[in-house]
């Protein structure tokens, strides 16, 4: 048994001829929240979605827990544990709070406590409460962050995955979904974020991963990438 | 006008309606979950009413016990058609964003060799089969026993379809699957399997409703062409993904076409349904009902 829980071993990846990722070696250890930074189109977004299934690699591998997951499909990686909270949240927009609740826990696993299950989302999100009838196309920009969270935790995962959960949110917002994610760590859930809002990120992160153009540039304790002078200076306008 | 409101119209509006409804919702699903537009989807009609017909014939079969066969073979097809031939339609991602057109063209082949490919086992002739066929007064309406059944079988079919969608965790994931391929795939649905339930459901309904009309109306390979006609003004009509706009939109086309041609005449059967069409995408191209989306990513 060891420590990591996700780990990438030279993985390349992209869209048909056009590579984004070269050769990512990358290590989530059991339990932490762990940060991906890098600018916008370094390919963040393109590791989370290879993470979960969405796109295939090109080259390396990808294990899990031990188990080799370069190959499942991502329903199966769902249902091994790996939840996303994709970019720009992608909650079903005609199906109501409690519908897109009731599809987060579509997998074998967790089907027969949909009720159960979505009872505690409704008590972590007591705002989905409040709109527990009203169809997603309707709900805010945050109240929509809080249910792509809600719906990914409805898996019961192991690893989440977050995709720049702050996106769009007003700043007081962006401060409720960032206590949330520590609320699910503290309950024992392993968390990989990408992040544009780099500083908040970092002073909550315990280990963090810094990509440029592709591959990995940096990585280190969040303490010490956020005292890195080239992070200072790219990422955190100092 | 004594015929329009002897409520004769109004039974036989209802029968064609929910004819209508059973063969645009499967259209609508194949649609609405894979973005491929099944022009061969009246020709599985065709081929559930010639399954009823033979059935009769040889073995004196009841058309509704053969109903489930002409489900079973249509859903077969289905498994085939899309094992064989749409998964590759859909195998790259460059192919997928080309599924739309191709998905049109391979399935026009389908609807070619169906249609000739019958009319060679069995010719063109039309056939028929006489079951049920006592007429019977309900207040001052007369309709045929065959109809009436059609009409209570179908609206239970269409209620049970509905029931299948709306509580049924295969039917939330189809119109999960509707709304959006990549979050579907987020909360682990097994997008390919639900492609092939969508496919199979739809061709079987299709296949049934052909299993039903046969039992009133004569049947030949080229019968399908005005369901899949009719099927498409009605997917638009009720909204593109929009299963239960589809079932309603159904009756409502079963309706006007009925009472427009007791109106105007048979001959303008097209131009009624055509009407319907052109105004329907003049005025609400999102269709009849919902929001503003006209079609889902």
């Amino acid at each position: 048994m060891t420590d990591a829980l996700l780990e990438l071993k030279q993985v390349s990846a992209g869209y048909g001829e056009v590579k984004v990722l070269q050769n990512v070696s990358l290590t989530v250890r059991r339990g932490s929240i762990t940060a991906l930074i890098g600018a916008n189109g370094a390919g963040k977004t393109t590791l989370m979605r290879v993470v979960s299934g969405l796109i295939p690699v090109s080259a390396g591998t990808l294990g899990f827990d031990g188990a080799d997951i370069t190959r499942e499909p991502s329903s199966v990686r769902v249902e091994r544990g790996i939840s996303l909270v994709p970019e720009g949240r992608l909650i079903f927009p005609e199906f109501s709070v409690e519908e897109n609740l009731k599809i987060g826990a579509y997998i074998k696993r967790v089907r027969g406590r949909q009720g159960e299950l979505s009872k505690q989302m409704l008590g972590l999100f007591p705002r989905l409460e409040e709109r527990r009838s009203q169809a997603g196309q309707t709900l805010s920009g945050g109240e929509q962050q809080m249910l792509a969270i809600a719906r990914a935790l409805m898996a019961e995962p192991r690893l989440l995955l977050l995709d720049e959960p702050s996106l769009g949110l007003a700043p007081q917002v962006v401060a409720q979904v960032f206590e949330k994610i520590q609320e699910v760590r503290a309950k024992g859930v392993t968390v990989f974020i990408v992040e544009q809002d780099v500083r908040s990120t970092l002073s909550f992160a315990d280990y963090a991963y810094v990509i440029e153009n592709g591959s990995l540039q940096m990585e280190g304790s969040a303490e010490s990438v956020r005292e890195n002078p080239k992070v200072k200076e790219s990422y955190l306008g100092l | 006008m004594d015929v329009l409101l002897s409520g004769q119209l109004l039974i036989a509006a209802l029968v064609t309606g929910s004819i209508y409804a059973l063969v645009a919702v499967g259209l609508n699903l194949i649609y609405g979950t894979m973005r491929m537009l099944n022009v061969a989807h009246g020709d599985l009609a065709m081929i559930g009413a010639y399954v009823a017909f033979w059935m009769f014939t040889l073995f004196g079969l009841s058309p509704f016990l053969s109903l489930f066969l002409a489900m079973a073979l249509s859903a077969l097809l289905a498994a085939i058609f899309y094992q064989f031939i749409f998964k590759r339609v859909m195998a790259s991602s460059k192919l997928l964003d080309r599924a739309e057109a191709n998905s049109l063209l391979v399935f026009f082949g389908i609807a070619v060799i169906l249609q000739n490919g019958t009319a060679a086992l069995f010719t063109t002739n039309p056939r028929g089969f006489q079951y049920l066929d006592q007429v019977l007064q309900i207040g001052n309406a007369a309709i045929t026993a065959n109809r009436l059944a059609t009409l209570i079988l179908s609206l239970i079919l269409v209620v049970a379809v509905v029931a299948f969608f709306r509580f049924t965790l295969v039917g939330l994931a189809l119109r999960a699957l509707i709304q959006d391929r990549t979050a579907s795939q987020i909360v682990g649905i097994n997008i390919e399997r639900i492609f092939l339930y969508s496919f199979m459901l739809g061709f079987a309904l299709s296949g049934l409703a052909g299993g039903l009309v046969s039992m009133y109306e004569q049947i030949w390979p080229f019968m399908g062409f005005p369901y899949t006609i009719a099927a498409f003004v009605i997917i638009i009509l009720g909204g593109l993904g929009n299963l239960f706009g589809s079932l309603a939109a159904g009756m409502i086309l079963g309706v006007l076409e009925t009472f427009g041609i007791a109106i105007t005449g048979p001959n303008f059967r097209s131009i009624l349904i055509y009407g319907v069409l052109i105004l329907v995408l003049l005025l609400r191209p999102q269709g009849l009902f919902g929001g503003k989306r006209v079609v889902a990513r």
